[in-house]
């Protein structure tokens, strides 16, 4: 099976290790003139971003730190907020030789852009600067390798929880969930929450995403596989897997739960108030505290455990890729080094929590956020929790994109009442079509 | 001599007028299409070499069963859109050239969703067409009939990028007006004379001169219909279950997130032979359907 983050250590010693780090970083910072001397270093790089504008403005703020240290370098940002259009630029832009010296790179991609040589490998690079991966959430580095090698640093880890809204349960009499709890006690708890028949309803008990790699982590707490252990082969037609998506089917029938195609296109029925419950990403709660305001009250809770009694939190992030067309390596590896260490990374991520800090030294700065009055005591600090003690240490395969698109154009299919085993073995079937041309040379 | 000086002179002139226009031609249309062909008999992801594989995308493709469905589902729609867009426009275009009061803006109504963009419109119909917060439902829900779950239900999706699509019939309704408006008007004059009745009046007048204008709007909307491609992706993505996996959708997830360059030339080639063997029946047909007399 798939190795898990290390139970052992406590959330105490994580955040211990993870403090010691950042004091070292932070003496390391001080050492005279080490890093406040200004480089003669030059170059132009471009550097594409997929992200919204709040984040842009961010990244804004980081290239005028750099430019500080490096005035020589001029960096020009480009932001495609649409992730369809970004990569299909990224894309045509790999195929025509044209990418930007460094961009946006999902933990989907790092392997099929490393398999196409479109990313600059990192290992040599990060020898010769002396720098390891203590520092990274280990199930990230396997997510943004590719054949040993590191294809990306990171930006941001992601993993979800249940964000619920305390009003409406309040209001409904229900006691709020807690940490321990089940698929079977959600459901449970959703079946509360009810408000009119299937197919005349407005609200909900939970709501399910629907995307593959956040289901890959259900489905693992049902007791199922998606992909074989060496990530060469789709392996997700499987009973513990048909069980799921039956127990699933059977609870949106139900009308305790719903997912995302069923409510309201272009509105977060979170916000709305028509579900109690949502499966939501860590990226999310600082879209919540705003959307939300004072409309209700709300917390997040863990995902709850699956028939196995695992919670089994699949992850998934964000990181920064060179291309293999840069005309100044040097540069561009000076800049990703730059955006991606600890002060990059606490603008970024841990001063507004968006999302997990793909750095370790930067949580203890998104500890101190998370425990701030603006979040009124919210459990955000489950993210963090979930990704040292459940999420699982797996890696995407090189058909991912293929796995992802056979999945969105059936799983909606299975939600809506199609059989779930023949909806599973078609998955697999394109998958594996998929994979085959990947290894059809070795 | 002067003559062939000046023919010569006036040749060269136009060459050079026709130059910038050719130039273009080759590049961007005559040039890709060429190498697209040579493409489809390659294996190719764009960043390997070319691999020559002869016919094997070609064989690959009549065993796909994506394929397969993406001709499906692009020929149903194709085939109902294009009948009942032809009928609807042409009803509604004959309503509109009636000489009664408003029918000015009533026009312009008809003709404004035609102004939109494609993205536009399939953001509004996802919220008109939502199973439960659905306006359409809503005012279904008066005359009884249950909710439906139009773009997430496999039976319903296609249906639903049909009724969307015919929304946008004012295109049509302003060719078929145009259309309409040139035929002389002496000629009804003479048939009322002659005791036609109204429907005598269309079956032999106006059916007949509006033949090349229908014609026309066959044949444009046939080569759009077999390419549509923003409203399902916008909307469905191709689902549910590859209900509204139009061929377009099928050619772009081939080329841009598989990367199979050399495959989708393929595709892209079958594409180009269908419409072009099925343009030219309509074209054979038209010969005999088609009344040119008085154009």
């Amino acid at each position: 099976m798939y190795r898990r983050n290390p139970g052992g250590l406590s959330r105490r010693d994580f955040l211990k290790s993870a403090g010691a780090m950042a004091g070292g970083l932070a003496a390391s910072s001080a050492l005279p003139f080490a890093s406040l001397a200004q480089s003669d270093m030059s170059g132009a790089l471009q550097w594409n971003t997929n992200h919204n504008t709040l984040s842009v403005n961010d990244f804004k703020i980081v290239i005028e730190n750099f430019n500080e240290e490096y005035p020589n370098i001029d960096i020009n940002l480009i932001n495609s907020g649409d992730a369809s259009l970004y990569y299909t630029q990224i894309n045509t832009a790999g195929v025509g030789g044209t990418l930007p010296d460094l961009f946006y790179v999902r933990s989907f991609d790092a392997a099929p852009f490393g398999a196409r040589g479109w990313i600059t490998p990192l290992n040599d690079l990060m020898e010769r600067d002396g720098m390891d991966l203590s520092d990274f959430w280990p199930a990230q580095v396997a997510q943004n390798s590719y054949q040993g090698q590191l294809m990306t640093l990171p930006y941001d880890f992601s993993n979800v929880a249940i964000y619920y809204n305390k009003t409406m349960f309040d209001e409904v009499g229900v006691p709020y969930p807690t940490n321990d709890w089940t698929w079977d006690d959600c459901f449970e708890i959703a079946a509360a929450f009810k408000d009119g028949e299937p197919g005349d309803q407005t609200r909900w008990g939970v709501e399910l995403w629907t995307w593959a790699w956040m289901m890959m982590g259900l489905l693992h707490a049902g007791g199922g596989a998606t992909f074989s252990e060496d990530n060469r082969s789709c392996i997700v037609n499987n009973p513990e897997n048909v069980a799921t998506l039956k127990r699933i089917q059977e609870e949106i029938a139900a009308g305790n739960a719903v997912h995302r195609g069923m409510t309201p296109a272009g509105l977060d029925p979170f916000l709305t108030g028509n579900i109690a419950m949502e499966v939501q990403g860590s990226w999310s709660a600082f879209y919540m505290l705003d959307g939300i305001g004072d409309s209700f009250e709300w917390d997040i809770v863990k995902l709850p455990r699956g028939s196995t009694g695992l919670t089994s939190v699949s992850a998934a992030g964000g990181a920064w890729g060179i291309a293999t067309n840069t005309e100044d390596l040097d540069v561009a590896w000076e800049f990703c080094k730059y955006i991606t260490n600890t002060e990059s990374t606490n603008i970024l991520i841990s001063n507004n929590l968006r999302s997990v800090p793909g750095r370790l030294s930067s949580v203890p700065r998104w500890e101190e956020v998370a425990g701030t009055d603006i979040w009124k005591g919210r459990y955000v600090q489950v993210f963090p929790e979930q990704m040292l003690n459940d999420a699982i240490n797996w890696s995407y395969p090189v058909f991912m994109g293929e796995y992802d698109a056979a999945w969105n154009a059936r799983i909606i299919g299975v939600f809506e009442g199609n059989d779930p085993e023949e909806a599973l073995a078609q998955i697999e079937e394109e998958a594996n079509a998929a994979a085959a041309r990947y290894f059809e040379d070795e | 001599m002067f003559n062939s000086d000046l023919l010569r002179r006036e040749a060269i002139q136009g060459y050079l007028f026709i130059l910038p226009w050719f130039v273009g031609f080759v590049v961007f249309t005559a040039g890709p299409l060429t190498a697209a062909l040579g493409f489809s008999f390659t294996d190719w992801n764009g960043v390997s070499a070319l691999e020559w594989i002869g016919f094997e995308n070609y064989i690959q493709l009549s065993q796909d069963s994506r394929f397969w469905q993406s001709l499906k589902v692009t020929l149903v729609f194709t085939f109902f859109y294009l009948i009942l867009n032809l009928i609807i426009g042409f009803a509604l275009a004959l309503v509109m050239n009636q000489p009664a009061p408003g029918m000015r803006l009533f026009r312009t109504i008809y003709y404004l969703p035609a102004v939109l963009s494609g993205v536009a419109v399939a953001v509004l119909w996802s919220f008109l067409f939502h199973r439960e917060f659905g306006a359409l439902n809503w005012l279904l829900g008066f005359i009884g009939i249950k909710r439906i779950g139009w773009i997430v239900s496999e039976s319903w999706a296609l249906p639903s990028i049909i009724i969307m699509e015919l929304w946008r019939v004012g295109s049509t309704i302003i060719i078929f007006l145009a259309g309409l408006q040139g035929i002389p008007p002496e000629l009804y004059e003479a048939a009322e004379v002659d005791g036609a009745n109204r429907r005598w009046r269309l079956w032999s007048i106006t059916i007949p001169l509006m033949s090349p204008t229908i014609f026309f709007v066959l044949i444009v909307g046939f080569i759009n219909s077999m390419q549509v491609f923003t409203q399902a992706y916008i909307m469905t993505r191709g689902g549910p279950n590859y209900a509204t996996f139009f061929y377009s959708i099928n050619l772009y997830q081939t080329t841009f997130r598989e990367l199979r360059l050399g495959y989708a030339s393929a595709q892209a080639g079958v594409l180009f032979v269908i419409i072009f063997i099925i343009t030219l029946c309509i074209l054979w047909v038209s010969r005999y359907r088609v009344n040119y007399e008085l154009v």
